[in-house]
């Protein structure tokens, strides 16, 4: 037998899971549907039709949220210690359990979710044209900056999956504490870098009397950097330290967390 | 089937085992007695693997527990003392862990339902405790694994349950399951529980058959007290009396009564049955 992964009881394991919360998948995506309907009425009061990329903006919110809220309330009771047994004790490996969570949590949820608000959107769209103009279902891929916002939608849920394996109670705060420990803790090794390691180079910024202005959209600016004396590969150095804590060790290390967490659980 | 040897668990600072061996044999079902506190939960959690062991060494058909690997997963079913089932109906619930065991029985679990009179098309969470708790009773039994661990079986159930309890788990034993029953109520498992374990704070002072207990002990009834006994428990109409075998007449073993002697004279006892 194969205790680590066999894609038979991964399969079987799967429809389980989503048997038993589809329930609760469907009633959230139920209600981020019904709240774009609900802005119907809203419109029709106000008067003013609602623009492709406020509901753009709702759309991605929806996502978003939903992929925060994946964990806590589908996965709420695994470190429960009475509750939580259950699961655990259901023969199928750590690599499975894995699997099927981070599949229920990262995929289905969040696109049953998306797929859910735009359909309701364009059934709005088709049903009343003049209140709700365009189908964000067209406009959807223009703004080139979705899988930007998905990939960091999925390292602040990632941070979400471990923090509710994390705490038992108050998770959902706990992690959101944890989380902006994790950013202060972050910037401050940055000021450290500078204040610190990189006083000189930084004393010759002052010097060169130049102006520099980094906006949150041009900080992978700050990679293309060349030819600007140490300030240049200073800053270059602090992307790509500022883009492998991100998008590489953050990621790493809340998924090798939680799977820690789910393996060594005690009851 | 369970090897248990030189077991050492804590709860941080304070102390459950200390050096405790054990071992079950398939084919039979254990009573696992003791005193508030002294651990039945938490040894059922160990070979269960939900707690880790501190030191020592437990295998269960050649597993660690805490590894919690299928393999083994597949060969055990543990009902906590207050089992509460998920938002689901009760067949459904079945249906879909049903598929994880290679043994189960649906069958089997639909009469055990019918047995306890449990309706199966009823969500846990609409069901009272004790009919939750015979639904999990059924769903364990149903999965036919080796090793089933049940803490506090009968707590919650009522009176008809407590027997059908009685008769549904002496069916469902045989040569090559074993099933550990934790309880305080032994009257209501009398003549189901064979062997007989009694845990005590760091030691087990008892893991006998009822057999040999009947053996090695005597059980009686007398009218005057018996000051030189084991144990005398006035009762009804006399004194309930335990005392060494000296006639090898064998006698019906009292648990409750066994358990108090063996508490009182924990060092006479290992003498009894070590000799």
């Amino acid at each position: 037998m194969n205790e680590i992964f066999s894609s038979n009881r991964f399969f079987k394991l799967l429809k389980k899971e989503v048997t038993e919360r589809a329930p609760m998948i469907i009633r959230i995506a139920g209600i981020f549907s019904l709240i774009l309907a609900g802005s119907l009425l809203n419109v029709i009061f106000d008067g003013g039709p609602l623009s492709i990329a406020s509901r753009n903006s709702y759309l991605l919110f929806a996502t978003f949220i939903t992929m925060v809220i994946a964990p806590f309330n589908l996965y709420k009771n695994y470190n429960h210690p009475k509750k939580g047994i259950d699961y655990v004790l259901l023969p199928a490996s750590v690599t499975e359990k894995f699997l099927s969570m981070l599949t229920n949590t990262v995929i289905i949820l969040p696109l049953i979710t998306f797929f859910s608000v735009l359909l309701t959107d364009t059934i709005l769209s088709t049903i009343s044209p003049s209140m709700f103009p365009g189908y964000l279902v067209s406009s959807l891929w223009s703004t080139g900056k979705l899988f930007e916002n998905v990939a960091e939608a999925l390292i602040f849920q990632q941070g979400c999956i471990l923090g509710n394996f994390l705490f038992k109670k108050n998770k959902i705060f706990k992690t959101m504490l944890s989380g902006a420990g994790l950013y202060v803790i972050l910037a401050l090794i940055i000021m450290l870098l500078f204040t610190v390691f990189f006083k000189e180079q930084l004393g010759d910024l002052n010097n060169m009397n130049m102006h520099i202005s980094i906006g949150c959209n041009s900080l992978s600016d700050l990679g293309k950097l060349e030819n600007t004396g140490g300030m240049g590969g200073l800053l270059k150095g602090l992307y790509y330290f500022v883009i492998i804590v991100f998008y590489v060790i953050f990621p790493a290390g809340f998924l090798t967390g939680t799977f820690y967490k789910m393996k060594t659980q005690q009851y | 089937m369970v090897t248990i040897e030189n077991l050492n668990f804590n709860y941080s600072k304070h102390p459950v085992f200390k050096d405790i061996s054990l071992n079950l044999e398939a084919g039979k079902i254990y009573g696992l007695l003791g005193q508030n506190g002294v651990g039945k939960t938490t040894l059922l959690k160990i070979m269960s693997g939900l707690l880790k062991l501190k030191s020592g060494n437990c295998k269960i058909m050649g597993y660690t527990p805490f590894e919690r690997k299928p393999g083994f997963l597949q060969e055990l079913f543990f009902i906590p003392e207050d089992f509460t089932g998920p938002d689901i109906v009760v067949n459904d619930f079945a249906r879909l862990r049903g598929e994880f065991y290679p043994r189960y029985d649906a069958n089997k679990f639909s009469r055990l339902m019918t047995d306890f009179d449990v309706n199966g098309n009823s969500k846990f969470t609409r069901l009272s405790f004790g009919q939750q708790k015979k639904a999990i009773i059924a769903f364990a039994l149903s999965t036919n694994t080796k090793l089933i661990l049940l803490d506090e079986p009968s707590n919650g159930l009522d009176i008809p349950s407590k027997s059908q309890l009685r008769k549904i788990i002496s069916q469902a034993s045989t040569d090559e399951s074993c099933i550990v029953i934790s309880t305080h109520q032994v009257r209501d498992l009398e003549n189901l529980i064979d062997p007989i374990i009694i845990l005590d704070r760091n030691a087990v002072l008892l893991n006998e058959s009822i057999e040999n207990i009947s053996q090695k002990l005597c059980f009686s009834f007398s009218n005057t007290p018996v000051n030189d006994a084991l144990y005398c428990e006035p009762t009804l109409g006399g004194y309930l009396v335990v005392d060494r075998n000296t006639t090898n007449e064998e006698s019906k073993v009292n648990i409750e009564a066994l358990f108090n002697a063996v508490l009182l004279n924990k060092q006479t006892i290992k003498q009894i049955f070590n000799s």
